[in-house]
């Protein structure tokens, strides 16, 4: 449990939420689904401010005919969403589909996600070869690439500590896309996992997460995995991750781009 | 915090406190269905829905319920009212253990709700997040595909089906034609998407079968109270004045304590103890829960001065709270010593090693040598190997490695201790071996073995990591300190750092062959890791060698083991006791022999196998530490059991055709296993069983049902003597107080052994039974009554019941009660034999390996519930595809433990499951009850070598350790391919 928690905090707006995160940095956290942070039983937590109340949930239209995924989606609504399913040959939506098990699923969301250090690797390996941003309060509204997001996500949430929702730009809705991904069994969080999108011009936008401590982009084609940053653990090493990382990548592409995965 | 909500149905307004979970509160609340199985979310045993949607609670707060309706399946029905989904998962067999079994009923009430027609895909899907260590899934899919037949309103087929093979007169059976064919099932050739098994049932059991009860697909009797979540497992009773208790553990592989102080902790409000290793008295024992004496070095205290691995005790708590408890954690201050560690199995032996039990107060069994950290050591020979392979064509010798894997029962270790009104300690505790608990905890705690009584109520699994005495002794210790009920739950971490786990081992494995494939020689040198503890050090590695090298028939034969201490988690029972590990390396050898010598392996195999009329050689030489007792066969189907599982998978076709793509090869692999039936000599059971005035019986049996369904099958047995139904022998099963004694639920032992204790001494009743029948019936002889439809029947034709039998005996003249009791051992050990094939695809770029298919054909003599049976076998085998595919504990330079959580200590989910189809091929044993041998233990055995032979006949690479991780696969891959370039 956690085991210093004493308030459990219900904002009622967004400009709430975030003084009450602001406040109480280091001893205050967003709470979402709970499925991480009540998992982590982290003894420093001593309140909670509960998202729930603040509308933040929903897939729709964004700005610039983008998609905008709230921060308190759940991953088995973001799974389960046409438009989610029809951007980019579903790449997002196949990704939440093996963040986890439907139970948790059900609970844990896009912005818990993005912000702990459990949701896998697949989910911000999507966003950010669809060329997503993280839109965020300060209270003032804060969009960001997510490459951006994820190289300073510490310092960003420190600053502007609450995610509203992810937004997919225009093009990548209309783009084809691929992913792959190795995994010790079917169901088991990847290894190392790849997403590619395709876009009508023939640019193509390549992620690669599992070989860094976060997913990063990488050139579709002879990106030199071998001076990449890799971190290892118990699962695999730092060289099978390099190794295996341009064979992922190029199927991400050809899937993405037509060519018939053998 | 004021919390509002709606609860099955009733508005509650609750106070919980800000860091309770929604679990704790839906406990507090009574909804005991809501089970704790981790603390992340991955097990979902403690699902409830919230909302709408299924989700783990134990990863809410109970304040995110604010305004919501929550259900549990306390609201679905009741053990007298159950619907059609609780019926279908107790017909289709869905409910094991029963503790994950609330949440996959709410699963399926959700999808079947949305979705009247779900197909097995989403099926499967609503169970993804519902871990089960019992099933393999295969019934629970089975299970809500039926209920959702029914909720259709369509008439359901009944699941009773039959054993494959035909028993004859003299034990064998024939070999049954049409073989079913080898192609993956419509709809299954997309990994990871099952079709349900569908058991062969063209060979039916032999028509003049006598049996009515024995063989039949009964549910399980204790199943209704699982379907609808009743509080029947340990942590489901909280006694009044209950405290908690928390365990300090050692943050080093190897240290001595300096210097400990608790003032602090014993100061912090809510404590009521802190137990020190100053605190209590040192003795000496082995957590192995084996018979006494037991042959396992006597190597633990409760509480120690010296540390031997992270995660071994420092000190108890027991508090008001499990918050207070682990709060008053923090509060001990430790001042250790760190002493060099062992890490490594092979360093163990090294000359500048470090002594991990250098205290004098250990006592070792049988041949040990602690000065070189040797927990247990080995030698049996038949024949001579030297001669053997002198006369050897081929002389094959390699080196396999098996990883330390985990039994993970979803229920973790649990305990709860009080003193009884009579000043005894009771001791309800989730345990394979309550008569063991009670004598060895004794003279820990100090108390004669007549003030302890142990409880096993329900278990949520055990697998082998309850035949330790794990925790038992803590809570007892906590008690007497503190006056009061004391619960001790292990949460998953702990489960992963400091309770049991299987031996690694590592295997040198030499065999000599003729040029015709004759084996005529084989050698296997084992070093095996028992870690800080010698739990099981000697037994299980004694199975390794007893019940593996002797499946080929050899005249040479020789097995040496040394089991090492290292400063790691102590290993100890699990599933499979020794053979997963030597057949890994058997049946990796003889795919590998048969390449050598251009043979089909499965021929290579037939060549060599045992047969009825064989003696096991090894059998007197190896048995628990002392002498054994001569093994015959006397039944033997392995040659069925192989062609079976061979053609489903369609082994002949497929074999050495890995396909056009070079990037994803398939390949297909079988293997084969025996296991015996109960430890010969030392397993004992008993069983007592009186009549009520109804006609019902109560059968007061030892056995101990951890989940697989013995409580029913010994009804089974006892109403097929007594002529009654199932339902009406009412089981209660260990209590050390009121029922006789067992060993306990391990070795494949309790329906051989308990079972024919129960078949005993339900004789002894019917006898009387007859008796008072024939006086009734005016027989001048009771030698003639027949027992049958709750009656009992003369040979005219007439008949009376069994209710007016009792009523007669317990009320109208020459009263008495009729009862039997009896108690059951054998020297004789009937193996179980099995044969496991897979097929794989294997990415070649990648490593990775996806099980396509797999089939298990299992010989478990005569079949006492086919149902339950097959259950078992998918169980099984789905732990052993996790053991060759993807389970594997690891640690760090430091010996902390890296798989802590279910999350990295993958198990297989319903999502990911192999199609997996199942045959039992029935034969009949001399020796057991209705012929019956065991059939838990050995599926687990030869599915690990059957994926890597698969993963050999699809890359050409042979790959000697598992599990077969991408890593070590597409390693193992790349240096063949250099091997050849330099070649």
């Amino acid at each position: 449990v956690l085991l210093n928690l004493r308030e459990h905090l219900r904002p009622g707006t967004i400009r709430e939420a975030v003084r009450l995160l602001r406040e109480g940095a280091g001893r205050t956290v967003a709470l979402a689904g709970g499925t991480e942070l009540v998992g982590r039983q982290d003894p420093a937590t001593e309140a909670v401010v509960d998202l729930s109340g603040l509308g933040l949930a929903g897939v729709g239209p964004g700005p610039a005919r983008g998609l905008a995924i709230g921060a308190m989606t759940t991953l088995q609504a973001l799974a389960a969403d046409q438009g989610v399913h029809a951007a980019a040959g579903g790449i997002l939506a196949r990704a939440a589909a093996m963040a986890a098990p439907a139970t948790i699923r059900a609970a844990a969301t896009l912005g818990g996600t993005l912000a702990g250090e459990k949701g896998g690797e697949e989910i911000p390996t999507a966003l950010l070869a669809l060329g997503a941003r993280v839109a965020l309060a300060a209270p003032d509204l804060v969009e960001v690439p997510m490459a951006a997001f994820l190289r300073d996500r510490e310092e960003l949430l420190a600053w502007a500590p609450l995610i509203l929702r992810v937004v997919i730009p225009a093009q990548a809705l209309c783009a084809a896309g691929g992913c792959a991904r190795v995994s010790r069994s079917p169901a088991d969080r990847a290894i190392v996992c790849a997403a590619a999108v395709a876009f009508p011009g023939g640019e193509v936008s390549l992620a690669v997460g599992g070989v860094e401590r976060r997913p990063r982009m990488a050139a579709a084609s002879d990106e030199p995995f071998a001076r990449w940053d890799a971190v290892g653990d118990h699962r695999a090493s730092t060289e099978y991750r390099c190794t295996v990382a341009p064979v992922l990548a190029r199927r991400a592409v050809l899937e993405a781009t037509g060519g018939a995965v053998r | 915090v004021r919390l509002s909500f709606e609860l099955n149905g009733e508005r509650r307004e609750i106070e919980v406190r800000p860091f309770e979970t929604l679990m704790a509160a839906l406990r507090r609340e009574g909804c005991y269905s809501v089970k704790h199985g981790c603390e992340t979310g991955e097990c979902g045993a403690c699902a409830a829905v919230v909302d709408g949607a299924l989700r783990p609670s134990c990863v809410m707060l109970a304040g995110q319920a604010e305004g919501c309706r929550v259900r549990t399946v306390e609201a679905t029905g009741h053990p007298n009212k159950l619907g059609p989904i609780h019926q279908a998962f107790l017909e289709a067999g869905g409910v094991q253990c029963g503790y994950c079994t609330p949440a996959m009923v709410l699963a399926a009430e959700q999808l079947l709700a949305a979705n009247p027609a779900p197909s097995e895909v989403e099926a499967r899907e609503c169970l993804s997040g519902v871990l089960c260590r019992c099933t393999g899934y295969v019934k629970p899919v089975e299970a809500i595909l039926r209920a959702a037949a029914m909720l259709r309103g369509e008439k359901v087929q009944s699941v009773a089906r039959a054993p494959v093979g035909r028993l004859t007169p003299d034990g064998r059976h024939d070999h049954a034609a049409d073989l079913p064919a080898g192609d993956l099932p419509p709809g299954a050739s997309a990994p990871g998407v099952a079709v349900l098994n569908k058991p062969v049932t063209e060979a039916a059991l032999d028509t003049e079968d006598p049996l009515q009860v024995v063989g039949q697909p009964q549910p399980r009797l204790d199943g209704p109270k699982l379907v609808t979540g009743r509080p029947c497992f340990t942590a489901d009773v909280e006694p009044r004045g209950l405290l908690h208790a928390r365990v300090l553990t050692s943050p080093h592989a190897h240290a001595r304590i300096l210097r400990i102080d608790a003032s602090k902790a014993r100061a912090l409000q809510g404590v009521h103890a802190v137990l020190t290793h100053a605190d209590i008295p040192r003795v000496s024992y082995t957590s192995a829960g084996q018979s006494w004496p037991e042959p396992s070095p006597h190597d633990m205290r409760s509480l120690d001065s010296k540390l031997r691995f992270v995660g071994d005790r420092v000190a108890f708590v027991a508090a008001e709270t499990p918050e207070i408890a682990e709060a008053a954690l923090a509060l001990i201050d430790v001042e250790y010593q760190p002493l060099p560690a062992i890490l490594d199995m092979e360093d163990a032996l090294k000359e500048s090693a470090p002594v991990i039990h250098d205290e004098p107060d250990a006592k070792g069994f049988g041949h040990f040598d602690f000065a070189r950290n040797i927990a247990a050591s080995i030698v049996a020979t038949h024949g001579d190997v030297a001669l053997g392979f002198a006369e050897a064509d081929l002389i094959v010798e390699r080196t396999y490695r098996v990883p330390k894997v985990q039994q993970t029962s979803i229920e973790p270790h649990v305990t709860i201790t009080q003193w009884d009104e009579d000043g005894r300690m009771l001791v309800r505790t989730s345990t394979q071996v309550p008569f063991h608990v009670r004598r060895i905890i004794a003279p820990l705690i100090g108390l004669p073995m007549a003030k302890i009584r142990v409880i096993k109520p329900r278990i949520g699994g055990g697998f082998g990591g309850k035949q330790e005495v794990l925790i038992e002794d803590i809570c007892a210790h906590l008690t007497i300190a503190t006056g009061r009920p004391v619960q001790l739950e292990y949460s998953r971490e702990e489960e992963l750092m400091a309770a049991r786990s299987r031996h690694p081992q590592i295997i040198t494995l030499k065999t000599g062959v003729m040029r015709d494939g004759s084996v005529i020689a084989n050698e296997m040198r084992v070093i095996a890791d028992t870690g800080a503890y010698g739990s099981h050090a000697l037994t299980v590695q004694s199975n390794t060698g007893v019940k593996v090298l002797p499946i080929y028939r050899a005249p040479h034969l020789r097995f040496e083991c040394t089991t090492v201490y290292t400063n790691l988690p102590p290993a100890g029972a699990f599933r499979g006791y020794g053979v997963p590990q030597g057949a890994f390396a058997m049946e990796s050898q003889m795919d590998e022999i048969a390449g050598l010598l251009s043979m089909d392996p499965l021929e290579l195999r037939r060549k060599n196998w045992v047969r009825v009329g064989d003696v096991n050689p090894l059998s007197k030489k190896m048995n628990e530490g002392k002498e054994g007792y001569a093994q015959e066969i006397r039944s033997c189907g392995l040659a069925e059991c192989v062609e079976r599982a061979a053609a489903a998978i369609g082994y002949q076709e497929k074999r050495g055709n890995p396909g056009d793509n070079p990037l994803k090869r398939r390949g297909v692999g079988g293997a084969i296993a025996m296991q015996g039936s109960a430890i010969p000599g030392v397993d004992m059971g008993g069983a007592m069983i009186k009549i009520n005035d109804d006609g019902s019986f109560n059968l007061l049996v030892g056995a101990t049902d951890l989940g697989t369904g013995a409580d029913t099958v010994m009804a089974q047995i006892a109403a097929e003597v007594l002529g009654c139904r199932a339902e009406d022998i009412l089981v209660y099963p260990s209590d050390t107080d009121l029922t006789p004694f067992d060993t306990g639920a391990y070795a494949s032992s309790t329906t051989y052994i308990s079972g024919m204790a129960v078949k005993k001494a339900a004789e002894e009743a019917a006898r009387e039974i007859r008796k008072v029948a024939a006086k009734l019936l005016k027989l001048p002889s009771a030698e003639h009554v027949r027992l049958a439809s709750r009656a009992a029947h003369a040979p005219d034709g007439r008949s009376v019941r069994l209710m007016d039998v009792a009523l007669h005996s317990l009320h109208v003249s020459e009263q008495q009660q009729i009862m039997g009791h009896a108690s059951a051992v054998s020297l004789k050990s009937p193996p179980p034999f099995c044969a496991q094939f897979a097929e794989v695809e294997v990415d070649t770029e990648t490593g990775q390996v996806t099980v396509l298919q797999m089939a298990s054909a299992v010989d478990c003599g005569r079949v006492m519930n086919p149902v339950m049976a097959e259950g078992q076998v998918e169980g099984a085998a789905t732990q052993a595809l996790g053991y060759g595919h993807c389970e594997e504990m690891v640690w760090d330079g430091q010996g902390r433990m890296l798989t802590r959580d279910l999350r990295d200590y993958h198990i297989y989910g319903a999502t990911e499951m192999p199609v997996h189809q199942t045959f039992l091929v029935e034969t009949h044993d001399p020796f057991g009850p209705f012929g019956a041998k065991a059939v838990a233990e050995v599926p687990t055995d030869a599915m690990a070598p059957a994926i890597a032979n698969a993963v050999a006949d699809a890359t050409g690479v042979r790959i000697r350790e598992i599990p077969l991780t991408p890593e070590r696969v597409l390693k193992a891959i790349r240096a063949a391919v250099k091997e050849d370039a330099h070649a």
